[in-house]
């Protein structure tokens, strides 16, 4: 593609490129975090604790005199992982529980839609902390229990892909020629749900991020001193009046991250959604 | 006679990324007081396009009028405000469209609606306004009036949404009704009936009729003249009995070939070959000529006029003598 | 089908739905944990109390008498007790549980009545600043962490300019209004207790205008796309046709019909708005249920915390009925179907 493309795209979607850049600048942060961090993420310096922003601690230290700067950048790594892992796994299962759904129909298609539904009875915060603090408290769990929460969204989505897949005509003929179940929804089903699942997937990170931060927040994500922006907010929280910095600079990095996703994903949407297409 | 409606050498163009379309390319004609016109035409000549200028509903973003007059009781509307358009339409200027089963609000009951209008225009109070409307509903021969007041629009029936709708457009006194296809989406059965109570309504309030339509049946059931449109242009008009007996533009002979009749000897129906042309790219010329059968060398590089070629009957073509 | 008719069926719904939802909660506090028994008692517990406590809890019993029992429990108001407080966990989240609502209640009138107006001003000025502004708002809105939201609003309002209280539902030295409700603002009102009644809303302010700030986006989007679709119709051309002022079409004609589909989604704003209570009472030491098993997770009181998963998914349950039951109310073509 040319550059005049480029530009007229640019132009055209002023909002997306700009989210697009922000992703590259957070995911280049994570990538070389050891790098460009000017002190160790872990390191105390108990001498220097809770000093507001300044020229050795760029955004200053928390309550054991680590230096904010370089776990805000180490935290571009967890939240990142956060984000891609819980679309990820929930993306899968969804699309291969959706696409068995809707494929083989009758008794297995009522069962996992009325599973999804109940799952829908619940808040996703609400479902996802309850299932967090069963598997218990840590950042690995945490993104086990949001990726389940919002299996329901990708099961509904492939299902309602797969019914309308399963009605044309290379299915039927595949069928025909004595294809299993399996090969139809693993060589037939799932390839054509892919583009609508990867968009959702697109559109969910920034909601994911959220959410895990959140979990982490109150607790049962990522457990102190890990450098994760969540607990970071949190722990700052006890020290808000006084040292303002501690958590407010994690709260931007979120903030900014989850924008730039959510500022691609709708232009991803629009791009590929005809109807917004010109 | 003074002409209730005189639209003079009206240009509308749609501004596109691709260019400005002409959709209406110079249109001419005239409506007496109390007369019944039709507008006829493929879809995409431009007939709504006619009627939604008259009224300035074109789309705001990307339709404009370039050129050209509309003057309604000798008074200029093109130019005109959105609010002294408002004070005209449903007053004195009215119109019913092709889809009465969207026409309707549906959040609300039918007196609510035909009430609204009265109240607006005349300014009367809601007693006055609900027995006006009772009024108007039994006019369009709509049986249990009172009733069908209290009831929403989709417990109707099309053709009884279209009456209401009719009851609507001329409640507050309208000089001027354009009916925009007013049956196409109904039952055959149906289209007559609605067609007889246009006709026979207007002619007892004296309300000049703009038929738009794209069947030359209705045409001859209902209109005294009519004008016949092609890709923005009107290429012939006159008396129905004249157009319809004696033709004389090409595309008016092939539309009427095109018809069925049920009293003729049966033949082979005679669509006409090729397409509406592309507003973007329109033929140079006379805009029928590719498709024309009898087009010469001329059409393609000149523009024919609108020329008298009997009393009141006018036709756009070169291969008319007057024009030689 | 008629009205009665469908109010059984949808009850019947209900029904199959709040069970399916006691089954969630089940699952996830006795077979999930792999040992709720160890878990309740702690990890140095020796084996003899384990055994004792599991026969205790019936945890040797099948998992479907488990179950049976969980929900003859649940049936007789029986949610456990907190660890953490020792006592029932239903009397606690009952005295909190106005709070909560009243909190959310707030939240939510402030984002449906800024949520519509903006996206009624995004639809009728289309593509200008206004909209652009509000597309920007919006975006901005799902992308804000609603606890670090909450945090700078503190910082702002509370600390700098010190124009807002910044903890609790009202000023440590006033009494509360008398218990009618629970909502202070309204049993202030009814006991005409002015004092408490200022003291109770500035008090809601913060609180409810960052938890309802992330919906508001999604509520002005909704009304935009809606509005949007329904000023194409052509029941919005007879109008205009008829002379109808403009500024009429839009509040009369096209608002009430843009507004029906926005009505189901209040349903689940309110789910939105009853999980980010849980971020938005921590901050704002707001005494209600969220607060509750927040202080409760980091004593893992799993009782508590699954006590407060079932009753939030239960509220949320019923108010989408309600609005279920509602809506036909407001869509004249859904009545005439029933």
């Amino acid at each position: 593609m040319e550059l005049k493309y480029y530009r007229y795209f640019a132009k055209q979607y002023p909002l997306t490129v700009v989210g697009t850049l922000i992703i590259l600048i957070i995911g280049l942060v994570a990538l070389v975090a050891p790098l460009i961090s000017p002190h160790d993420p872990l390191q105390l310096h108990l001498a220097d604790r809770l000093l507001p922003p300044g020229h050795t601690y760029l955004l200053g230290t928390d309550e054991m005199g680590r230096d904010l700067f370089s776990r805000i950048i180490y935290g571009a790594r967890l939240s990142l992982a956060a984000g891609v892992g819980i679309v990820s796994i929930a993306g899968i299962f969804g699309t291969v529980l959706g696409s068995v759904s809707g494929f083989l129909g009758g008794k297995t298609d009522l069962i996992i839609m009325r599973l999804m539904d109940i799952m829908l009875a619940f808040p996703s915060l609400v479902l996802a902390l309850a299932l967090s603090a069963a598997l218990g408290p840590n950042f690995r769990n945490s993104i086990l229990a949001v990726a389940v929460v919002k299996i329901p969204v990708y099961v509904r989505l492939v299902r309602g892909q797969t019914l309308s897949v399963k009605e044309k005509h290379f299915v039927k003929a595949a069928q025909t020629f004595g294809a299993s179940k399996v090969w139809i929804i693993s060589r037939h089903i799932i390839p054509n749900c892919l583009a609508p699942v990867m968009v959702q997937a697109t559109l969910g990170i920034g909601e994911a991020i959220l959410i895990a931060a959140a979990l982490s927040f109150i607790g049962l994500g990522a457990q102190p001193p890990a450098a994760e922006w969540g607990a970071m907010v949190s722990v700052g929280r006890t020290y808000l009046l006084d040292q303002w910095w501690y958590a407010t600079f994690p709260g931007i990095a979120i903030f900014i991250t989850v924008v730039g996703f959510n500022l691609f994903g709708d232009g991803v949407r629009d791009l590929l959604d005809p109807r917004f297409r010109h | 006679m003074e002409p209730l409606l005189k639209i003079k050498d009206l240009h509308v163009d749609f501004l596109s990324y691709a260019g400005a379309a002409h959709a209406l390319n110079g249109i001419d004609f005239e409506l007496f007081p109390g007369e019944f016109l039709g507008l006829v035409g493929e879809s995409g000549s431009g007939k709504s396009l006619t009627a939604n200028s008259v009224l300035g509903l074109l789309p705001r973003k990307n339709a404009v009028i370039a050129k050209g007059s509309i003057l309604f009781e000798g008074e200029e509307l093109v130019g005109k405000s959105e609010r002294e358009y408002q004070a005209l339409r449903g007053k004195k200027i009215s119109m019913v469209f092709q889809e009465p089963m969207n026409a309707l609000n549906p959040a609300f009951k039918i007196g609510s609606q035909v009430t609204e209008i009265l109240k607006l225009h005349q300014g009367v109070t809601a007693k006055k306004a609900r027995t006006e409307a009772v009024r108007w509903l039994a006019r369009v021969r709509i049986p249990h009036p009172e009733e069908i007041m209290n009831v929403y629009p989709f417990e109707l029936s099309g053709g009884m949404r279209q009456r209401v709708l009719l009851a609507m457009a001329l409640s507050c006194g309208s000089k001027l009704l354009l009916a925009d296809e007013p049956t196409t989406a109904l039952d055959v059965s149906i289209q007559a009936q609605i067609l007889r109570l246009i006709r026979d309504t207007t002619d007892s309030l004296g309300t000049s009729v703009l038929l738009i339509t794209h069947d030359l049946a209705v045409v001859a059931q209902t209109c005294q003249r009519v004008a016949v449109m092609y890709s923005g242009n009107i290429v012939e008009s006159g008396p129905v009995s004249n157009v319809l007996r004696l033709p004389r533009h090409p595309y008016t002979k092939a539309l009427l070939q095109a018809l069925p009749h049920l009293d003729g000897p049966i033949k082979a129906l005679q669509s006409i070959p090729g397409t509406v042309p592309n507003l973007l790219t329109p033929p140079s010329g006379c805009r029928f000529h590719p498709r024309c059968s009898v087009a010469e060398k001329r059409c393609q590089a000149d523009r024919p006029k609108l020329l008298s070629v009997a009393e009141n009957h006018y036709v756009a073509c070169w291969r008319e003598s007057h024009h030689v | 089908m008629n009205t009665s008719k469908f109010v059984a069926k949808r009850l019947g719904q209900l029904v199959l739905v709040l069970l399916g939802v006691t089954l969630v909660t089940f699952l996830v506090s006795h077979v999930v944990p792999g040992d709720p028994a160890r878990m309740l008692i702690g990890q140095r517990a020796d084996e003899q109390t384990l055994a004792a406590m599991r026969q205790a809890l019936g945890l040797d019993k099948p998992v479907w008498i488990q179950y049976l029992n969980y929900l003859w429990g649940l049936i007789h108001g029986d949610l456990g007790t907190s660890i953490r407080t020792q006592r029932p966990v239903l009397n606690e989240l009952l005295s909190f549980f106005p709070a909560t609502v009243e909190l959310t209640l707030f939240a939510m009138g402030f984002a449906v009545s800024i949520g519509i107006l903006l996206g009624l001003l995004s639809a009728t000025f289309r593509d200008t600043l206004t909209d652009h502004a509000t597309r920007i708002l919006a975006i901005l809105g799902v992308s804000t962490p609603l606890f670090w939201l909450g945090l700078m609003a503190l910082l702002l309002f509370y600390k700098y300019l010190g124009w807002l209280p910044g903890s609790g539902r009202l000023d440590p030295l006033i009494n509360p209004p008398t218990h009618i409700t629970g909502l202070y603002v309204v049993d202030s009102l009814i006991s005409g207790d002015w004092i408490a009644l200022k003291s109770s809303i500035l008090h809601l302010v913060l609180p409810s205008l960052c938890l309802g700030y992330i919906q508001l986006a999604t509520i002005a989007r909704l009304v935009r796309a809606s509005m949007i679709e329904v000023l194409e119709l052509d029941y919005i051309k007879t109008a205009s046709a008829n002379g109808i002022p403009r500024s009429r079409i839009i509040y009369r004609h096209a608002l009430r019909n843009a507004l029906i589909p926005t009505v189901t989604i209040i349903g689940l704003t309110f789910g939105e708005l009853l999980g980010g209570a849980i971020l938005t009472e921590t901050i704002f030491a707001w005494p209600g249920m969220g607060k509750f098993v927040v202080d409760s997770i980091s004593f893992l009181d799993f009782p508590a915390i699954m006590g407060f998963t079932l009753v939030v998914a239960t509220v949320y349950v019923l108010i989408n009925m309600v609005v279920d039951l509602l809506y036909p109310l407001l869509d004249p073509q859904i009545k005439g179907v029933h």
